[in-house]
């Protein structure tokens, strides 16, 4: 509840900082959309020489892309730019002034700020999911919603736990520099549908280093089909990683040598 | 005429030396870069697999279309100038511009002459180890067929490099006139990608809008050396690109000269 309420005041103060700068908020905005028109291109591209690719028909693809930009979108604004700033917070020492806060540590360095530009746009990824949703035009089942929602959280927190593991190096590493762009290259293994991978790929992004989960679960659940084994396996992976980022963030802090004093 | 010359000695040796401390940096980014490799090689894979027995899109067999993406890939990485956009605008913003103009050399052709250092350390450290990677897909890649096109491929890398250093340098200068840049350097990154060619043969589009991707320069440092490897090109459409690069090399050029100078007048000197 106060973790809540502490939300709430940072979303405000966000906003408050955001209005200052009406216009970085457009530019925000609109250089994000450039993402999703480059994998709309490839789209119309691609789906004007096939009919169905790897099983995914023309709305179940277009579903895919919006659930993914959504995903993407709401990992970027929520958490990606507080985990960006991680790195310089280590090397300058600057990260004291979030461990000497009453709260969880982890929670205050990964959501303290939040990108309202990117923000935005994840009711422009969902606006499209829907659009082809309603193309397919399949039955609304509550069930299947509530599934939904929980696997497009449990693909922002696995985002989260691979980025906030990749900054934490910073703790060990002095210069990090890569991390993002890294970040960035290995998440696009999450976008694509699963049936594209050869086998060995495909059970490696499922198993071991979970990107099939992130984003295909949960439009699966929604457009195609997934079994009641695969749900479980899915959030029990993120809820473990989830897990696991504290055992790392415990370990990168008693090896922070803090500031220079 | 040496004189003036002798600076940039100090100015190669300077950007291999820092571009030696960042070699794991340098090879990780070029290792990791197989990743989107392996997914565009999956995805075109799925698409002829769903294409089954439909003749070839544009004339690209399956093979053609996976030689096609690792040529891309390396001649990108080959003359790749990332972070020279930022690198520039950012001195720019913060005056950091000013330490350049107060001495003898020109900023741009120092910033020119750092950059060639720089890929030439990246090529040791990345590009040669990628290829000799490569070889063991020979099964995969189509080499060239006629000798001749990787002949006219090998005169024309540097002039490719120049203009895909030309257009960022361009890019960067925009920090001239404008605050926020880094959202307009993505659009144009990702613009880049896709008029290269990076995305998919640009023979794939619809006829007219082909003509006016042909019109640019981008394909020039993409789909046509590609396209050339692959021997998908006549000659006299070979001797066009190889004009197009020679046009395009003094146009931008040119246009470097004009935005640098007016960009001067403009300039605030921040830090001063």
């Amino acid at each position: 509840m106060r973790y809540l309420r502490l939300y709430r005041v940072f979303f405000r103060n966000c906003l408050i900082r955001e209005m200052g700068f009406r216009w970085n908020f457009i530019i925000r905005f609109s250089s994000e959309i450039v993402w999703l028109l480059t994998s709309l291109i490839w789209y119309q591209l691609v789906y004007s020489y096939v009919n169905d690719l790897a099983g995914w028909t023309r709305y179940q693809y277009l579903f895919l892309i919006g659930i993914s930009y959504a995903i993407q979108q709401a990992f970027e604004s929520l958490l990606f730019i507080n985990c960006n700033r991680l790195g310089e917070l280590i090397r300058t020492g600057d990260l004291d002034f979030f461990l000497a806060k009453p709260v969880n540590s982890q929670f205050l360095v990964s959501a303290r700020y939040i990108d309202l530009g990117g923000f935005a746009n994840i009711f422009f990824g969902i606006g499209l999911a829907a659009f082809a949703w309603q193309k397919l035009g399949l039955p609304v089942r509550p069930g299947h919603v509530a599934m939904f929602v929980v696997l497009f959280a449990n693909g922002v927190i696995i985002y989260y736990v691979v980025m906030f593991s990749l900054m934490c190096l910073g703790f060990w590493i002095v210069r990090n520099d890569y991390a993002v762009g890294f970040f960035f290259q290995v998440t696009d293994l999450a976008r694509q549908p699963a049936e594209i991978y050869n086998y060995v790929a495909k059970v490696f992004l499922t198993f071991f280093f979970p990107m099939v989960i992130c984003v295909n679960f949960p439009a699966n659940v929604m457009v195609r089909s997934l079994s009641m084994p695969q749900f479980l396996h899915g959030v029990a992976f993120g809820l473990v990683l989830l897990y696991l980022s504290t055992r790392i963030w415990r370990l990168g802090l008693r090896a922070y040598s803090s500031a220079s004093s | 005429m040496i004189r003036l010359l002798r600076p940039y000695r100090q100015v190669v040796s300077i950007a291999m030396q820092e571009a030696m401390i960042y070699r794991w940096n340098m090879f990780l980014q070029g290792f990791v870069g197989l990743i989107p490799l392996f997914i565009t090689v999956m995805l075109w894979r799925a698409v002829y697999v769903a294409r089954g027995n439909a003749p070839p899109m544009a004339g690209f067999q399956r093979n053609d279309m996976t030689s096609y993406f690792i040529y891309i890939m390396l001649i990108h990485q080959f003359s790749s100038t990332f972070l020279v956009d930022y690198d520039i605008a950012w001195s720019i913003r913060n005056g950091h511009l000013n330490k350049y103009l107060v001495k003898p050399v020109q900023f741009p052709f120092y910033r020119w002459i750092y950059h060639i250092a720089n890929r030439l350390v990246f090529c040791l450290f990345v590009l040669f180890p990628t290829i000799i990677g490569l070889g063991l897909l020979h099964n995969y890649v189509r080499l060239p067929s006629d000798w001749r096109h990787a002949v006219v491929l090998l005169a024309m890398l540097i002039p490719i490099a120049l203009i895909s250093y030309l257009l960022s340098f361009c890019i960067g200068m925009i920090a001239f006139w404008m605050l926020e840049i880094s959202s307009l350097f993505w659009i144009f990154y990702s613009a880049r990608f896709i008029l290269s060619g990076g995305m998919f043969p640009l023979t794939l589009l619809p006829r007219p809008l082909e003509v006016i991707v042909g019109l640019l320069p981008f394909r020039l440092t993409g789909y046509f050396p590609a396209s050339l490897l692959l021997g998908k090109l006549r000659w006299s459409e070979i001797l066009d690109g190889v004009l197009s690069t020679v046009v395009w090399i003094v146009l931008l050029s040119l246009l470097a000269r004009f935005l640098w100078r007016r960009g001067l007048r403009r300039y605030d000197a921040a830090g001063i």
